[in-house]
């Protein structure tokens, strides 16, 4: 069965339109030079569209999508290396519907009224309704509301209100991330069905996978387009092999990668699919888009030259978010685990 | 709908269908392993499954795509001889049902369908590889055929083929693309000579074919008269999709070398898991890709040049594990007991993957493909675009 409907190319065309209108390159920069994201723009996606509460089910506000649809709108922010809470937002919003928490707090997230993000850290304890620890890295954690942690064998969602946060400085401009002391903060402990964890693993994965493919569609075209308009000895230099072929291996990069992508979307999608399986296409997703993305942001520079290394071209933007997301969400031992998956088991 | 067909072939495999590894080695004994394929197909024939989407018209089953993925799912786990049969039901067949005369169709898919006649690509020659447009082989008009005269190498199962789509020059007077004729070549034809070639592996699957004075009807015209390149370029077409569906693959696989690595004790060799962890994504890349392409392909749409990306891939992955595979197994991979009949299965796929970058293309010919066909860039100026052939500088 095909992945996309006619109403996914629907939703991806109401998006894209929206965010070439709202956020083009100079708003973008508008943000970033601002900090932290577009406020009316979120807004519009959320209250006009609806985009927050997609993957909600509807009893709690939201409109009972998947990860497809997330997908969709992802690869549109990724397009254009939008600062956003979207994706941190709507992936506290999967953890906790999956886990059947925080029933009070889906509606107003699902409104896009209240922010959240999502921590896989494990440098807290709980006591009680008090959490205490240091949670690193945490990504939108300084604009977020709440802050939930994925443990085992439940979870724990924390009031950010008056959080000790430390905004840390990020090679990704488009996106800011902080450093939180929890001592003794109010929190709610929250119970999840068994393997809850590797499902919020793997669906922040493939969510990232998808950001990162559509950055990297967004790149390739424009390097290419500079290649074929770009004229030295006397010809476009995309005419030259060593620049055509240059292109084609980010053309081969990206093709793979969103290979990998589809085919670990469907699965999260697909009811009752086995969860090794999916952990295996969701860490296959991450390994191969991360790559990707860094390749043809980084070879995008190469392609365009000199005013693809200056501060105003977007190109360094690009290949900031790529390299910084290819680690969010703590992505260390994805080979490792691929290695298992491929039949290595450990002695 | 399909639930019927789907038992003929799970039928059909559960009492035919055969383990690769117990095949005729297509290295060690390529005969039985020919006589092995043609037996198969023969019985697939028989059962009723060849020919899933062809017209019935001329032997098939006229049947939609969403057969033939049945068919692939029922068949996983089985030997297809793709490597003897992808050359005619990918790549032949599909052009004379394109391009053939009714005759023609009528005539050679039937016999092709049950392995009766074996097909074979006459395409390269000494002085054209990439440039395969710059072909020499001439075929000069002589009553109301042809006689053809000229050397084709390359050409892969030609010693074991009873026929072939062959390109020749038709008009050396005009610019190179498009003098081109193709022609259906009789194998056996006087003045049709097959040497075979031994390859880097000491294989000998490709062959060099002379054709002295080879005489042609009429009706061996594939297409018209003149209209080779586009013959050429639609077959050419075809075999990525062919490649990148079903690649000829490399005889090391993933999952070999990691039995590989369990018997050295490597498991928790932190520098093997991340290599094998890479190998495997690489795998997962080409494996998820063709599937992508074979699922466009079954709703009708065309993937074109995006096939180039498989078979890049796929020739990329084939050298990662062979490579894998030679630095795990250490000395062992490069000097074996004579008696041990696997012995050399790594240094053998070690020296098979450099072909996956060559056949059907070479790397560079489908970057050239990417680059100009799907990311729209300018091509590289040609010299001899609009030179007649006969004026053409040329080596070989």
């Amino acid at each position: 069965m095909a992945l996309y409907a006619p109403e996914h190319d629907d939703l991806r065309a109401a998006v894209r339109g929206l965010l070439e209108k709202a956020a083009d390159s100079a708003a973008v920069r508008r943000t970033v030079a601002a900090g932290g994201f577009d406020a009316a723009l979120w807004q519009r996606m959320s209250g006009e569209l609806g985009l927050a509460g997609l993957a909600i089910p509807e009893e709690h506000g939201g409109s009972g999508y998947g990860p497809v649809e997330l997908g969709v709108v992802l690869e549109e922010i990724g397009r254009a290396n939008l600062p956003s809470p979207y994706l941190t937002t709507v992936l506290a919003g999967v953890a906790l519907s999956t886990a059947g928490a925080a029933d009070d707090l889906l509606p107003v997230v699902a409104a896009g009224e209240r922010l959240a993000t999502v921590s896989f850290g494990t440098g807290w304890t709980l006591d009680g309704d008090r959490v205490t620890g240091l949670v690193d890295h945490v990504p939108d954690g300084t604009t977020a509301d709440r802050l939930v942690l994925v443990g085992a064998p439940g979870g724990v969602v924390v009031d950010l209100a008056g959080a000790d946060r430390r905004p840390l400085r990020t090679m990704d401009l488009t996106r800011g991330q902080a450093r939180i002391t929890l001592a003794g903060a109010p929190a709610r402990p929250f119970a999840a069905p068994h393997g809850w964890a590797g499902r919020v693993g793997a669906v922040a994965a493939v969510l990232v996978a998808c950001e990162q493919v559509g950055g990297a569609d967004r790149v390739l075209e424009t390097a290419s387009a500079y290649a074929g308009e770009r004229v030295q000895f006397g010809r476009p230099i995309g005419s030259f092999q060593a620049v055509k072929h240059l292109l084609a291996d980010m053309l081969v990069a990206l093709e793979l990668a969103r290979s990998t992508q589809q085919h670990a979307l469907g699965l999260l999608a697909a009811p009752g699919a086995d969860p090794a399986a999916v952990d295996a296409a969701a860490r296959s997703a991450r390994v191969a888009c991360s790559r990707a993305f860094v390749q043809i942001s980084s070879d995008a520079i190469r392609v365009l030259g000199g005013i693809g290394y200056t501060w105003e071209h977007d190109a360094h933007l690009y290949f900031r978010r790529a390299r910084a997301s290819a680690a969010l969400f703590g992505a260390g031992d994805d080979l490792d685990r691929l290695a298992t998956h491929a039949g290595l088991v450990p002695s | 709908m399909t639930d019927d067909f789907r038992r003929r072939c799970a039928a059909f495999f559960a009492a035919h269908g055969q383990h690769p590894e117990a095949v005729p080695s297509r290295s060690r004994d390529p005969a039985a392993y020919v006589a092995a394929a043609r037996d198969h197909q023969r019985a697939l024939h028989g059962a009723g499954l060849a020919g899933i989407t062809w017209p019935a018209a001329y032997g098939g089953l006229g049947l939609g795509p969403e057969f033939r993925r049945v068919f692939d799912e029922e068949a996983a786990g089985s030997e297809t001889f793709a490597d003897l049969f992808t050359i005619g039901f990918g790549m032949c067949g599909p052009v004379l049902l394109a391009l053939g005369t009714e005759e023609q169709r009528r005539r050679h898919l039937p016999p092709m369908l049950r392995a009766d006649e074996v097909w074979c690509q006459l395409f390269s020659e000494p002085g054209a590889g990439s440039d395969l447009a710059s072909l020499s082989t001439a075929a000069t008009p002589d009553g109301d055929g042809w006689v053809v005269t000229g050397q084709k190498v390359w050409t892969t199962y030609a010693h074991h083929s009873d026929r072939g789509l062959l390109l020749a020059r038709t008009d050396p007077g005009v610019p190179k693309h498009r003098g081109l004729t193709m022609f259906v070549a009789d194998m056996a034809a006087p003045g049709i000579t097959v040497r075979p070639l031994r390859q880097a592996t000491g294989d000998a699957e490709f062959n060099e074919v002379f054709l002295d004075d080879v005489r042609l009807g009429p009706d061996d015209v594939v297409g018209e008269v003149g209209g080779g390149w586009r013959a050429a370029t639609l077959m050419l077409a075809n075999e990525r999709v062919a490649l990148s569906d079903n690649p000829i693959g490399s005889p090391v696989t993933l999952d070999a070398v990691v039995a590989l690595a369990r018997r050295h004790g490597r498991a928790d060799d932190p520098v093997v898991r991340r290599r094998l962890g890479e190998a495997y994504v690489a795998q997962q890349e080409v494996d998820l890709f063709a599937r992508r392409i074979a699922a466009e392909v079954r709703v009708g749409n065309d993937p074109g040049s995006l096939a180039s990306v498989g078979k890049l891939a796929a020739a990329r992955v084939a050298r990662q594990v062979a490579a894998l595979a030679l630095e795990i197994a250490g000395p062992e991979a490069v000097a074996w007991d004579p008696d041990d009949p696997d012995g050399g299965l790594w240094a053998y796929g070690e020296l098979y993957a450099p072909s996956l970058s060559i056949a059907g293309g070479t790397e560079q010919i489908q970057r050239t493909i990417l680059g100009e066909r799907v990311l729209g860039l300018p091509r590289e100026p040609q010299a001899d675009r609009d030179v007649p052939f006969r004026d053409l500088r040329r080596s070989g």
